[in-house]
């Protein structure tokens, strides 16, 4: 399946809707990067949003980066909190 | 004169039934659906006690900052979260009870110190009070029913998960039946203290395993499709929802259990773990906050079964 990258924010209700679900694949990801099916449902999804397109690796160093800063976070915690969550872990975009 | 075929490319079928489409897909599976976005909750967060009724009626207290416990309580109307009166004591992985955003317990839960509590609050729509513990401490486990009517189960890392389950009849607690798996942070679903389901969890080891509360025991029935620990579920022990946690790697897989069986169905927009949740059946739910690669979330999404419509077309 091919994807489109974008960024933007979640504003909530109806940011995507029931339909637009069935529509085209769409997930989100740190940073507010949000991959996309690329068909024309999705496209006129991102357009909705007001998504600003990325490349693939563009989408990636963003994910990345947020998820170093969360594992740092994690790292700073107390051994006792630490034993309460979980480490995030660095994951590729599809 | 051209005819109809000509126009449109394909003849116009004349039904005297319902077409297999729609008959098969409701049989295949009636609670088919999808997530959509609702709104935010005001403070992202995650190991967060839950109550509702589903996507328009939940309740979120409790939970966990990177500066710790929280007694934070909102209250969703089906477009936005509110803050209302806080809980009394502090805590994070309260086991919650209730149906309805003005009815729930938060039972149990983390906050240290003593740690693990069998604290119980009660919240009446407005401001919560302190009513009778539970027999032993509570808390990452399983629950369900109402005020007047609810369960506990599992729960309460410590050298060995727990299997302990105690029933509320609107007055005390009392110990029950035992899970036949002791686990903790599993999903859970149910309306009362007579039926309720629990799935997934932490035995050590991420499980599959899903169990059957009947009122008097627990019974092994069909497992989950993928194993999984810190998940949510919406419903009932005949029609449910279980939806996001950890496989590790965060989730956004829903299942839906049919009363025997689970099977897969569309996923949550964003992959996160110790989520709220609720729902009284497996078509309308709602899955907000938890935590994810990339931090606390704040996010809502909104389950709703697809609606299937028949348009009957006359002809003569």
């Amino acid at each position: 399946m091919a994807y489109k990258y974008c960024t933007a924010t979640n504003w909530g209700k109806n940011f995507f809707t029931h339909e637009e679900r069935k529509q085209f694949h769409l997930s989100g990801h740190p940073g507010d990067v949000w991959v996309v099916g690329d068909n024309l449902y999705g496209d006129q999804w991102i357009g909705k949003v007001s998504g600003a397109i990325k490349t693939q690796a563009e989408a990636q160093a963003i994910v990345t980066g947020e998820i170093e800063a969360a594992q740092a976070a994690y790292d700073a915690l107390s051994a006792d909190e630490q034993a309460l969550q979980t480490r995030p872990a660095i994951y590729n975009l599809p | 004169m051209a005819n109809l075929k000509t126009f449109s490319g394909f003849p116009i079928q004349n039904l005297s039934s319902d077409p297999v489409p729609f008959a098969q897909a409701k049989i295949n599976n009636p609670y088919v659906g999808s997530w959509a976005s609702g709104g935010a909750l005001n403070t992202a967060r995650n190991q967060i006690g839950n109550a509702g009724s589903g996507a328009t009626n939940a309740l979120g207290f409790g939970g966990n900052l990177p500066g710790g416990e929280q007694k934070l309580t909102e209250s969703y109307n089906g477009t936005s979260w509110t803050e209302v009166a806080d809980l009394n004591v502090v805590r994070r992985l309260i086991d919650g009870i209730g149906a309805t955003n003005t009815a729930a317990l938060a039972v149990g839960g983390y906050g240290g110190p003593p740690g693990y509590q069998d604290l119980v609050e009660q919240w009446d729509g407005s401001s919560w009070t302190e009513i009778a513990e539970t027999n032993s401490v509570h808390g990452t486990g399983g629950s369900a029913g109402t005020t007047t009517s609810g369960l506990v189960f599992g729960g309460v890392p410590s050298v060995t998960p727990s299997a302990l389950t105690e029933s509320w009849n609107g007055s005390s607690w009392t110990e029950v039946g035992d899970l036949n798996d002791a686990r903790i942070h599993l999903g859970s679903c149910g309306t009362s203290n007579t039926a309720a389901l629990g799935f997934g969890g932490d035995t050590p080891g991420i499980t599959a395993n899903t169990e059957q509360w009947n009122g008097s025991s627990w019974t092994e029935v069909n497992n989950l499709n993928t194993a999984r620990q810190q998940l949510s579920g919406a419903g009932n022990s005949t029609e449910a929802l279980a939806f996001g946690g950890s496989e590790p790697a965060g989730s956004v897989k829903t299942e839906s259990w049919d009363g025997s069986s689970w099977s897969e169905v569309n996923d949550l927009s964003t992959a996160r773990w110790e989520l709220g949740g609720a729902g009284l059946n497996g078509t309308n739910a709602i899955a907000f906050g938890g935590d994810s690669p990339g931090g606390k979330q704040n996010a809502t999404e909104e389950w709703t079964a697809a609606v299937f419509t028949i348009n009957p077309v006359t002809t003569s």
